[in-house]
């Protein structure tokens, strides 16, 4: 199935891109899919994303469609085709 | 009940434009007159926070933030000015504020937030808003808001990006369901037009004004995005943690 990865903040511009839609097998969690995405990520990007589910998932919000998914849920949290998923730093000042 | 506070000519005057407002009126501004809001940094976000809200007539500003105006404030911190440079940034605000009005009661507190300072300061007020670009500050008033049932207004940006909520103990998540952990990633400097913070600043300001005079609808269980490089505004639901470690995702009204 597939699914829409938002990167927003300092990870759009880790991952030079805003956007990308990414293949993945059918009932992968919303942990697995931080997992796949940590393992698959390279330079600043994959700096950012260390850890994958246990690391990444802790420090970022994790948006999927339009509400938010703690990361104690992340593990039973299952994509469906067509899910957006948003992974979002906390930002800070002005 | 308590009663609220009358206004007088000048400040009908003064408040005049804003009295028209569908739902304000008379009363709405006596509620903001009769509401004492703390603001964590006064720089170019909580600043502007400050502004507005002084301009609408809130009856006392609480501001806290330590040091004194640098040239690299100037570019977004609109309460400091360049003949203020060296010296006490909240002195500059206070003064700023009071010339644009006089009615407004001005409290400053040349301190950043702390766990030691951060129940005191947030029991000087009804509202808080956390402006800070420090977690470790943004965490000590999370809890002492939530330990003391103030509602928080909780903006930040980054370069062109910006989150605003409105969280309210016992309704809705807190900073510490959002963001468990103190981001390690995260630098105290950060890209910044003053125009940006100033956007956020402006709707933080009415947020607290909406939540005050009790019209409208505030972004209390949501949260807004802004991406204004790019224009794009989005609104998300966010989730109470029930293992969160400060608020614990109680339900209202829980024991």
């Amino acid at each position: 199935m597939k699914i829409c990865v938002q990167w927003l903040a300092q990870l759009r511009d880790a991952a030079g891109k805003a956007e990308e839609t990414v293949e993945v097998p059918d009932d992968l969690t919303l942990a697995d899919l931080l997992d796949r995405l940590a393992c698959d990520a390279e330079g600043a990007l994959g700096e950012l994303l260390d850890g994958g589910s246990a690391g990444a998932g802790r420090r970022f919000l994790l948006v999927v469609n339009d509400a938010t998914v703690g990361p104690g849920a992340a593990a039973t949290h299952i994509l469906q085709e067509g899910d957006c998923v948003a992974l979002l730093p906390p930002i800070s000042g002005g | 009940m308590i009663e609220l506070p009358q206004l007088g000519d000048d400040e009908r005057a003064r408040y005049e434009w804003q009295m028209w407002t569908s739902g304000h009126g008379e009363e709405g501004q006596r509620k903001l007159k009769q509401t004492s809001v703390l603001i964590s940094r006064i720089g170019g976000l909580g600043g502007t926070v400050a502004y507005y809200l002084a301009a609408a007539g809130i009856g006392r500003l609480v501001l806290a933030h330590a040091g004194n105006v640098k040239p690299s404030d100037l570019n977004r911190q609109l309460l400091m000015t360049t003949d203020w440079l060296g010296k006490a940034r909240v002195e500059s605000a206070a003064r700023r504020l009071q010339e644009l009005n006089p009615f407004v009661e001005i409290e400053t507190v040349a301190e950043n937030l702390s766990n030691e300072n951060a129940k005191r300061l947030v029991g000087c007020a009804d509202i808080v808003v956390d402006a800070a670009p420090l977690f470790a500050e943004r965490f000590a008033m999370n809890s002492a808001a939530f330990r003391q049932g103030k509602p928080i207004i909780e903006s930040a940006m980054y370069d062109f990006d910006a989150q605003l909520t409105t969280m309210i103990p016992g309704q809705t998540a807190c900073l510490a369901c959002l963001v468990p952990e103190n981001p390690p990633q995260w630098r105290r400097e950060f890209p910044v037009f003053g125009a940006v913070s100033g956007t956020i600043a402006a709707m933080a300001a009415l947020e607290v004004i909406k939540l005050v005079a009790g019209f409208g609808e505030t972004l209390a269980g949501t949260m807004c995005l802004a991406n204004l490089r790019t224009m794009e505004f989005r609104r998300i639901a966010i989730q109470r943690d029930p293992n969160c470690r400060v608020c614990g995702g109680q339900e209202p009204n829980a024991s």
